[in-house]
């Protein structure tokens, strides 16, 4: 547990039939900034919800920090940033916002406060009911950086948002976490957003993490295998998915592409090619109904 | 900083308490007290013999006790309006505008999000309580030549306290349900709720008791007048009738504490 910020361990979530989340074993490691995708209602808030300790789960544990979020809330509280939903009190300004959320936080820093106010462009004297979209996500995210979390988990942080803002915030982000230590966990389906920023990626979907690995290891050895042949294998260790069609099978698999090709080959297939993947493959082929061809973003 | 964001949300609220008592106190400090004349006839064997006497109008309020037990009854529509707004102002509100996972992500117990809410809440509710009842004590003070009242400060000072502490234990049971109300539905429309079910419980209670003349259902308001003249010192009468509904408003605080505790924000 000391060696990941976050872990869940078969954590559930079940509303009546829905399951919102079902069987999620997560591991976001310290230091990483770790990109958790899937398409809307696939579990993403509802799994930031547990982990903040809004929501209690169904079964299964969760561990954040080391702590458990249904018992040691407050403790998780005063070390983590959360930023869910992106309402803050309505009649509250920007500066009044900032001086009440200071008095929770021991650590909290005026001059860092203000340093972020003014990277971030947000107007502190305007009620936060008057702000733009992009200024109270500004506005939420100044307030959770400048408590000083060793962990920062960030719900679609720019859905939303115009491009200019999202370069901001992405530049802000990146500045803080990478290479310092602290980690930060981000929802997102915004997928060329995230392979910005992330080092890690954890794809959810129906509720349950269908892959969670290190972007570089995505982009250097994920392929996909395309081939002609008869029973053909569906399932095998490096197999992350696998389509048949008649004849035809697409895997993408995770490493050893070159391996597997030559296995195939073996067993009479013939190899038609063989691809790199980039994240938004990667995610298509996990998550997406890949064959339709729809870009994650339009479905989202 | 929680105490001062409760305290900006409900200070409209108490200011417009404040300035209506302010008002009510300008007004009847200036006003003397009203007369009425009484003509006396009397027969005897001569005739018709009229008499004219000036009277204070506040005759009838020949004891403490009485005026008590008058006082108290018109100040409660008021107190249970500000209560009832007041109630529905706390961090079920907050939930229900959609800052309430904002509030509840910040490293405190929730128990203690609800304390400062009802700190701020029943403080406001008191202040206003005892500045009602000072007007009181003051008016009768004033007059007490006009009301033929023997000059007994000390038992007017034991009532002004009764009926703050009446007072008190009705506009505190009305906000306490009132809150208790808005965490359940997480919502601040729960104080609709709420008022619908205050409104209603009376109305229960007089076609339950139409019904059967046996049941009695418990009222809100404690029969604060059928008390007068007894005794305030000791066990009297009025003690657990407070008492109770002051268990009640620490039952409704303690709900809400461990309702929100428990709750699912998903």
């Amino acid at each position: 547990m000391t060696d990941l910020a976050v872990q869940t361990n078969a954590l559930s979530k079940h509303y009546r039939s829905l399951h919102a989340v079902d069987n999620l074993n997560m591991q976001v490691p310290h230091g990483s900034i770790y990109g958790f995708l899937g398409r809307n209602g696939a579990g993403k808030t509802t799994t930031l919800r547990i982990l903040a300790g809004l929501a209690k789960p169904t079964s299964g544990v969760a561990a954040v920090l080391g702590l458990d979020p249904q018992k040691d809330t407050v403790a998780i509280l005063n070390r983590t940033g959360f930023v869910i939903e992106k309402t803050l009190i309505p009649w509250m300004t920007g500066d009044q916002l900032l001086r009440f959320n200071r008095g929770f936080f021991p650590n909290w820093s005026r001059e860092r406060a203000g340093r972020y106010a003014e990277v971030l462009e947000v107007p502190m004297r305007q009620r936060f009911h008057r702000l733009s979209m992009g200024n109270k996500t500004k506005l939420c995210l100044l307030l959770a950086l400048a408590q000083d979390p060793e962990l920062l988990i960030l719900d679609e942080p720019t859905a939303g948002l115009d491009p200019v803002v999202t370069d901001q915030l992405l530049r802000v982000l990146v500045e803080d976490f990478a290479g310092t230590g602290r980690t930060l966990l981000l929802s997102s389906h915004h997928l060329s957003e995230v392979e910005r920023v992330a080092d890690w990626i954890g794809i959810i979907d129906s509720g349950s993490l269908k892959l969670e690995a290190r972007l570089d290891d995505i982009r250097g050895s994920f392929r996909r295998i395309r081939t002609v042949g008869q029973n053909l294998p569906t399932a095998g260790e490096t197999i992350l998915t696998c389509r048949i069609s008649g004849d035809t099978a697409e895997y993408v698999v995770r490493s050893q592409a070159e391996a597997f090709a030559a296995e195939l080959t073996a067993q009479g297939a013939t190899i038609l090619d063989i691809e790199t993947m980039n994240l938004q493959e990667t995610f298509l082929a996990v998550a997406g109904k890949e064959s339709n061809h729809v870009p994650v973003e339009v479905l989202a | 900083m929680y105490l001062w964001k409760s305290w900006h949300e409900s200070r409209w609220i108490f200011g417009i308490a404040l300035a209506c008592i302010l008002l009510a106190f300008v007004a009847v400090m200036q006003a003397a007290p009203p007369h009425i004349t009484i003509t006396h006839t009397v027969s005897n064997g001569n005739g018709v013999l009229q008499t004219h006497t000036e009277h204070n109008a506040l005759m009838p309020m020949l004891s403490i006790p009485k005026s008590a037990g008058l006082w108290f009854y018109p100040q409660l529509l008021p107190l249970a309006l500000m209560a009832w707004l007041l109630g529905g102002r706390g961090i079920g509100h907050n939930l229900g505008e959609g800052s309430g996972n904002f509030i509840l992500t910040r490293p405190r117990q929730r128990a203690r999000f609800i304390l400062a809410d009802w700190t701020i809440g029943i403080g406001e509710l008191l202040v206003i309580i005892l500045l009602i009842n000072l007007l009181y004590a003051t008016q009768v003070y004033r007059f007490r030549g006009d009301l033929g009242l023997a000059t007994n400060t000390q038992e007017l000072l034991a009532y002004t306290v009764v009926l703050c502490a009446a007072s008190l234990a009705v506009s505190g049971l009305i906000y306490g349900i009132t809150y208790c109300f808005t965490i359940i539905t997480q919502h601040g429309r729960g104080a609709i709720f709420a008022g619908g079910c205050l409104v209603a419980y009376p109305i229960l209670g007089a076609i339950v008791h139409d019904y059967s003349h046996t049941i009695h259902l418990p009222s809100l308001i404690p029969h604060l007048a059928h008390q007068a003249g007894t005794p305030l010192l000791g066990l009297a009468p009025w003690q657990p009738a407070t008492l109770i509904r002051a268990a009640l408003v620490l039952a409704c605080l303690f709900l809400s504490q461990a309702i929100l505790q428990r709750s699912d924000f998903a």
